[in-house]
């Protein structure tokens, strides 16, 4: 039988393609061939006349392929008989072809696209800027409180006692930063102490080594001295205002101590404040020398920029990767002045991008051959247990003792020669290798990326939906090669 | 035939012609729409999951295809 829909729009078409020229026959035998020989060989139903419209062709048609009606009884044609059983043996097929692709194959797919992601987030390269550990430093709050100022002040001009040196520490006995060390550190002001937890939090385990340990003084950059000079002062004031202090040292010696190394710890803090303004002022944009840069490196360069300065370098229209560019250029050994930064900007600027280039290219470069070889050992594994191999490559397997060896080639051969491009889609390689390479018996590398192709259009697309418009175009090319197409004819 | 027009005789050669086709043609569009259509789980699918895929549209969708790949 042949539906009123489906004879109206074969008839539309079929004109369509005598327009162009076309003229399409069935293969004799095929399925296509068996249907279309029934629908033509009842002559009877057709007239030839110039008046014939298309619906008189597809009526035509219908009549030609539906059976008799005798007594109330319907007496089934030969189209019908072929037409029924094709599209029941076509649904079984059908259904099968989906459920193994959809059910089977999708989910070695996803299994594999899931462990290359696993393997490769673990060998995550380093962006370019990633060489750089960055932090900018200004000025704390916290030398805006008044007590801090003053006192401060006080000690600006006591050159001789920075001479002199500070007294042996008394030991706080603190050694965990997670303890409440701020209460060695209180100023005795509740308000000025909220501020002064929020500073010193920011560095508390060097604080910690700060007031445990002598510290090398030439390893401190100026942002670090301040933050030595500022613990040890607030410690021995502390203890200088009768604060206690476990210490088997007598009374009047532990204040004395106190005394002697509050008034050295200001000083040293007016000095370090005395120069840090002279510093911004200056222009100078690091607080220390960075040391060499080679993007070939595994380690880190600290950069710590003096944000007033960085703001005058953002005036002038330039920003950080001016000063990567600076430091990219070679072994800076000093410290560079905003304006020097500034005067030879846009050179420091290209000369960034050119590393930043390079280094991206050495980057993707291994990036690909790493990729390459995680897929290869991440597949290889998935398929190496055999109890992990589903029942119908078991039954392949069965016949052809060398099918996983030749897969496992197949699949070296095919990573050879992905690309950049590639990787960028590790969903697509896994498709490649468990669709196409590892089940290359059956049809499913085909289901799945017709309805790869329609979820990529539309990816709200309901996934069933998908699948259905994505048969459809495998049953038609099916029936297609059934045909043969001719041109010039009428 | 030869009673009829050179116009009338080209109108029931182009007929013929269109004829041939469809006969191959409504054929694979009723095939493939009739799989569908039961694969979808609707004998008379007028939805599914709602989208429109009754058996006029998938119909009209597999013409589509097969005056694609055939103008290739």
């Amino acid at each position: 039988m042949l539906n009123n829909s489906s004879a109206i729009i074969g008839v539309n078409l079929g004109e369509v393609l005598v327009a162009s020229g076309k003229k399409v026959t069935a293969v004799p035998g095929s399925l296509i061939g068996e249907l279309s020989r029934c629908v033509e060989n009842n002559r009877s139903c057709f007239y030839d006349s110039p008046q014939l419209s298309s619906e008189d062709i597809a009526r035509e048609l219908i009549n030609a392929a539906s059976g008799e009606r005798r007594d109330n009884t319907y007496i089934p044609s030969e189209h019908d008989s072929y037409m029924d059983n094709y599209i029941e043996d076509l649904e079984a097929l059908v259904r099968q072809y989906l459920s193994f692709a959809r059910g089977v194959v999708n989910q070695e797919v996803n299994a594999l696209h899931a462990a290359i992601l696993a393997a490769t987030d673990s060998y995550r390269h380093r962006a370019p800027e990633e060489i750089f550990n960055v932090s900018y430093y200004a000025l704390p709050d916290v030398f805006k409180l008044d007590f801090v100022q003053s006192e401060i002040a006080e000690q600006a001009e006591s050159r001789r006692i920075l001479d002199i040196g500070h007294d042996l520490l008394i030991d706080p006995a603190v050694r965990d930063p997670e303890d409440d060390y701020l209460k060695l550190l209180s100023s005795g002001d509740e308000k000025d102490d909220i501020l002064i937890r929020g500073y010193v939090d920011s560095f508390k385990h060097d604080a910690i080594r700060y007031l445990n340990q002598n510290v090398n003084m030439l390893s401190l950059t100026l942002p670090t001295l301040i933050q030595y000079n500022f613990v040890n002062w607030l410690y021995y004031r502390r203890i200088a205002n009768g604060g206690s202090v476990d210490s088997s040292e007598g009374l009047s010696t532990i204040s004395k101590k106190a005394n002697h190394n509050t008034n050295y710890f200001a000083a040293a803090l007016a000095a370090n404040l005395k120069q840090y303004k002279q510093v911004v002022g200056a222009g100078v944009l690091l607080s220390a020398p960075v040391g060499r840069f080679s993007y070939f490196s595994e380690g880190v360069l600290d950069v710590c920029v003096y944000e007033e300065s960085f703001a005058k370098l953002a005036e002038a229209g330039f920003g950080i990767e001016t000063i990567f560019g600076w430091i990219s250029q070679g072994s800076p050994s000093n410290v560079p002045m905003v304006k020097d930064i500034i005067s030879d900007g846009e050179f420091h600027n290209k000369n960034w991008r050119t590393v930043r280039n390079l280094y991206q290219t050495h980057l993707n470069s291994k990036r690909l051959d790493t990729f390459k070889h995680l897929a290869l050992i991440t597949f290889e594994a998935s398929v190496h247990d055999k109890e992990a191999l589903t029942d119908a490559e078991k039954e392949i397997i069965a016949k052809d003792f060398n099918y996983t060896t030749t897969t496992n080639q197949m699949v070296a051969e095919y990573l050879k020669n992905i690309t950049e491009e590639d990787i960028g889609c590790p969903h697509k390689v896994a498709l490649d290798i468990v669709g196409k390479i590892r089940f290359r018996f059956s049809n499913a590398y085909d289901i799945l990326c017709r309805i790869k192709c329609i979820l990529d259009e539309d990816e709200s697309a309901d996934p069933m939906y998908a699948a259905l418009i994505a048969i459809k175009g495998y049953l038609v090319d099916y029936c297609l090669e059934q045909t043969q197409v001719s041109t010039g004819v009428m | 035939m030869s009673e009829l027009t050179i116009e009338e005789q080209e109108s029931v050669l182009r007929s013929k012609a269109t004829r041939n086709n469809a006969f191959v043609l409504s054929n694979i569009i009723e095939l493939v729409a009739s799989v569908i259509v039961r694969v979808a789980g609707h004998d008379t699918a007028d939805e599914i999951d709602g989208e429109t895929l009754n058996r006029n549209i998938v119909s009209n969708l597999v013409a589509r295809d097969i005056k694609e790949k055939l103008s290739k």
